[in-house]
């Protein structure tokens, strides 16, 4: 008897093919998922019955490829064909929303439905495991069009499912390629998943999940992880991590990535759901400072999103992260106790997460803070290696700071430390409270040149003339100006500055190209609480002979020049972009020392 | 490429794989003086236009604005190398952030929004832009007025290139309906954000702080925690959410998790300390004393915290005296209040010290979930 579908199958069909599906290529998720829940429901009935689930593709001459699908679970009775079918029409609507139903009559529906992207016509043969309910056999078509009979045949309790290629869709027909769909959304479940085809016949997922067999040791069971994440995501992971956590019913292997990862992008893993794999992108199971690993995970209590891309965000979601970061915790402490070799190489990768995660965590923070490197005036050398050395840490929270007086610094003989890489200055700040032993500094540029030597009542006296004209020249370019004495005795000054000087430079080098209504503004936005300071102080070294001579100079010209050009090559030095004034200094002043410099030797020559 | 380009391009390329905050900006800022250094103008307006994102999108709105005005000079004299059109989009940030400054005067302010719209109306745009722009400085100044007709002038004229994006409008609409008091209107205008329909770098998580408030008022308090528990977690890395860490704060006061606000106030009065964005450091503060007065009336006497060196309080210790933490707050609301209400010519600050200060009469416990307290 032919019967007539209640809806629009083609229309359905091609809303499913093209939006709510990733690829035609599911059709082989939802035959296995439809094989795994009718296993389930058989296996339920009572004990004693092992699940299977066998693909046969049959490539045949000149016709079109075949592939058939075969579970030993419990069948369909007529009355279940017809329900199914009712649910088909009944869950269009909502299968176009991404809901599905959850009885597995209905589920069975919606998974069929994907088979029409990839076969015209679908033929069902299933016999019930319920007694006294004879084999049938269905055939629908896309027009909407099937029919049902009752089939003489004596087989075995379960469904195959009959598909026939159609144009277009050859490449999904091959045995290689179903063979590797099989594997990849069934690889995980625990009944046999066999592909025939010809005289070839493979078990795909032989042994399950990797990270639920027995090995002989530890070593055996990371070298296999490995294996398989190499499979999976085609890279060489640093190491293999087992993950496991009861909310949720989570379990699954983290991998330790082998590169350093960029940490603004959206770290995303393989999870299943029940075996089944759910998604490639799911982004929110683990926390999010476990950036430095890849995982693969089966949940079977967790709760997809409507999308299947991740899970949906509840308090068991939530308890499930914090058990897996505490897997990842574990492994990390081990470590640093037991695998000072491969931490070393993890922390050269991975020193950014570490460092995240310290900033947040005190008992992460004791474990690892000794063993991460830092940049020093004397080196880079771990933290470890310098408080050994230092009861005081000293620190500058920024780069160009750092550069600026590293050198100064270390003729001091003070160990300076560049924080001016992320996290670096969150975590030597913290040190004290977790090591009360040992304190922390930040040691800024304008502290340091309050540190150097004064100079004697005499000397004083002798640079007063100098100081009082290099104040004033200094003035405009809101620098003052002094003189101490200080190592290494060839540099003739120190230009120091904060954060906030270098911003109102920045500020002056805007304005200066700046139209009227702008320049304005910004003048306003220089005008802050603390600008009354001198935003920047050049200090000269009494140590050095060029700046003992230029104190001893009587020509305020001269010494007016070169007060100028010492600034301007400290500037230099420091890496301080000079504006169009600054400039202009430096350009007077050279032609101006050319000029004494030809007018010196005319004058001695005639 | 020259050797300081290779070195430019590699900075930009360290602060690429940043998240957005400070240190991310100064990574940029280091580009900028390479390039200006070495007198590179094209590398220095490139690095500077990474750096105009970077600084408004990581909470230093005053190192964008000097980086915009440079570039933005650059384009007028050069407009063939330095076309203008990003930095009419750029315009944007700056202008939506000058008003956090008391230090620029309000005729400066109407100056550059003047100048904005110019250029703006030249490109050939709606103005629905500036318009946005007009409602947000009259929130500010408390002008009620002109926030109305600014309102009603952006929803005359169509979106176009240079309109915010359809999530910022919406939740920007939903600020301006919440600050009318218009609760409901403002939570159902949210819906379609909270449903996920809208999102952008900002929004949802601006919008899941910002209707805490009006849901407490209606009574909505379990609600607003399931936002708040969402929300907070999305914000509260980045210094540029300041003032939306406010709001959270202020939630955790009214629902009576006193023992949470006081770990969001160590966690971010740095930041507040740090901000060049006066506004927000005030809002923060706001939320600060209402979590000490909540303290204090409860009996809390001292508080142990740890709180960054710089603030003038600091103690090596780290044990405060809840008295004084409140008082110093108070103090520094007052002067705040005090420079942008001179600024604006208005009374919407002091006014907004009194109205958050009523807030406690709103108290409503409700537990956070998961852990206790």
């Amino acid at each position: 008897v032919d019967h007539k579908f209640q809806i629009n199958l083609r229309g359905l069909i091609d809303l499913l093919s093209n939006h709510l599906y990733s690829g035609p290529e599911v059709f082989v998720r939802e035959l296995l998922q439809n094989g795994v829940d009718a296993i389930r429901a058989r296996a339920a009935l009572g004990p004693g019955f092992a699940g299977e689930i066998t693909l046969d593709v049959h490539a045949r001459k000149g016709k079109p490829p075949t592939l058939a699908f075969a579970d030993n679970g419990v069948g369909l009775t007529e009355d279940e064909v017809h329900t199914f079918l009712a649910t088909i029409g009944e869950s269009s609507k909502k299968a176009a929303e991404g809901d599905r139903p959850t009885d597995f009559i209905g589920q069975f529906g919606i998974g069929l439905l994907s088979c029409f992207v990839v076969s015209d016509e679908i033929v069902v043969v299933s016999r019930s495991a319920r007694p006294n309910n004879p084999p049938l056999e269905w055939r629908g078509r896309p027009d909407g069009t099937y029919s049902l009979r009752t089939l003489d045949a004596e087989i075995t309790p379960g469904t195959q499912v009959y598909l026939t290629c159609k144009r277009g869709c050859e490449d999904l027909f091959q045995p290689d390629r179903v063979r590797e769909l099989a594997k990849h959304f069934g690889g995980l479940l625990p009944y046999p998943i066999r592909v025939n085809a010809g005289s070839s016949s493979v078990v795909v997922n032989e042994g399950g999940a990797p990270w639920r067999r027995r090995y002989a040791d530890e070593k055996e069971r990371t070298r296999e992880l490995l294996r398989y994440g190499r499979e999976v995501f085609g890279a060489d992971f640093l190491d293999a991590i087992p993950l496991r956590a009861k909310a949720g019913e989570v379990d699954g292997v983290a991998f330790v990535l082998p590169h350093a990862p960029n940490l603004a992008a959206r770290r995303t893993h393989r999870v299943y759901l029940k075996n089944m794999l759910l998604s490639e992108n799911a982004d929110n199971l683990l926390p999010e400072w476990a950036f430095f690993v890849k995982a693969v995970v089966n949940a079977n209590d967790l709760r997809p999103t409507a999308s299947r891309e991740s899970f949906y965000e509840d308090a068991r979601l939530a308890a499930c992260r914090e058990a897996l970061g505490e897997a990842l915790r574990g492994y990390l402490v081990d470590l640093a106790r037991n695998r000072p070799e491969k931490l070393e190489r993890f922390i050269e990768l991975h020193h950014l997460a570490i460092r995240a995660l310290a900033v947040e965590d005190d008992d992460f923070y004791r474990m690892f803070i000794h063993w991460l490197p830092f940049e020093t005036a004397q080196g880079p050398m771990t933290l470890g290696e310098y408080v050994r050395q230092h009861s005081v840490i000293r620190y500058v929270p920024d780069h160009d700071q750092f550069r600026q007086i590293a050198r100064v610094a270390a003729a001091q003989g003070l160990a300076v430390i560049d924080g001016g890489y992320t996290y670096h200055a969150e975590l030597l700040a913290k040190y004290p409270e977790l090591f009360p032993d040992v304190s922390a500094e930040v040691v800024d540029s304008t502290e340091l040149t309050q540190s150097f030597e004064e100079l004697g009542l005499e000397e004083q006296e002798a640079v007063h003339d100098f100081l009082r004209v290099a104040d004033s020249v200094l003035r405009p370019f809101r620098c003052s100006a002094d003189v101490k004495k200080f190592q290494p005795g060839e540099l003739p000054t120190l230009y120091s500055t904060s954060s906030e000087g270098r911003f109102l430079r920045s500020l002056e080098q805007s304005k200066e190209i700046a139209d009227p209504l702008w320049a304005g503004v910004l003048d306003s936005l220089g005008r802050r609480e603390r600008a009354a300071a001198p935003a920047a102080q050049l200090c000269f070294n009494y140590l050095n002979p060029l700046v003992r001579r230029l104190a001893g100079v009587r020509g305020k010209r001269l010494l007016e020049r070169s007060v100028q050009m010492l600034y301007v090559q400290a500037l230099l030095l420091g890496h301080h972009p000079l504006s169009a004034r600054e400039m202009r200094l430096l350009n007077e002043g050279l032609l101006a020392l050319i000029e004494w410099g030809v007018e010196a030797r005319e004058g001695g020559e005639s | 490429v020259s050797e300081h380009g290779e070195e430019v391009e590699e900075l930009l390329d360290r602060a690429e794989g940043l998240d957005e905050g400070p240190a991310k900006v100064a990574l940029l800022e280091e580009a900028v003086r390479l390039a200006d250094t070495h007198g590179d103008v094209e590398e220095g307006y490139r690095a500077r236009q990474v750096l105009i994102r970077a600084a408004t999108f990581g909470g230093l709105p005053d190192r964008a604005l000097v980086a915009f005005s440079w570039c933005l000079a650059q384009s007028d004299r050069e407009p063939e190398s330095f076309p203008v059109g990003e930095l009419l989009w750029e315009y944007k940030w700056v202008v939506g952030h000058i008003y956090e400054f008391p230090q620029v005067g309000l005729g400066q302010i109407e100056s550059m929004m003047g100048d904005m719209a110019r250029r703006y109306a030249e490109a050939g745009s709606t103005l629905r832009a500036i318009h946005t722009k007009g409602r947000q400085l009259a929130i500010h100044r408390g002008d009620r007025r002109s926030a109305a007709r600014e309102h009603r002038a952006l929803h005359s004229v169509p979106r176009d290139w240079l309109s915010d994006c359809p999530a910022c409008e919406r939740d920007a609409d939903v600020e301006y309906l919440a600050w009318c008091g218009k609760d409901s209107e403002a939570l159902e205008h949210a819906g379609p954000i909270l449903k996920g329909y809208y999102t952008c770098a900002e929004v949802p998580q601006r919008t899941y702080a910002r209707i805490l408030l009006p849901l407490v008022r209606l009574g909505r308090v379990e609600e607003a925690m399931a936002w708040h528990v969402k929300g907070y977690r999305m914000i509260a890395r980045n210094p540029n959410f300041l003032t939306y860490v406010a709001d959270h704060l202020t939630f955790l006061v009214l629902t009576d998790n006193l023992a949470r606000g006081v770990k969001l106030l160590e966690k971010h009065l740095g930041d507040a300390l740090a901000t060049p964005a006066m506004s927000w450091r005030f809002d923060f503060y706001l939320a600060s004393r209402l979590l000490l007065e909540r303290l204090r009336e409860q009996g809390q006497e001292t508080l142990k915290l740890r709180l960054p060196k710089y603030f003038p309080l600091h103690h090596a210790e780290g044990r405060y005296s809840v008295k004084e933490l409140e008082g110093w707050f108070a103090g520094q609301l007052k002067e705040l209040a005090g420079r942008f209400d001179a600024r604006n010519g208005t009374k919407a600050f002091a006014r907004k010290m009194r109205e958050h200060r009523r807030l406690r009469g709103l108290v409503s416990p409700c537990p956070l979930p998961g852990r206790a307290g």
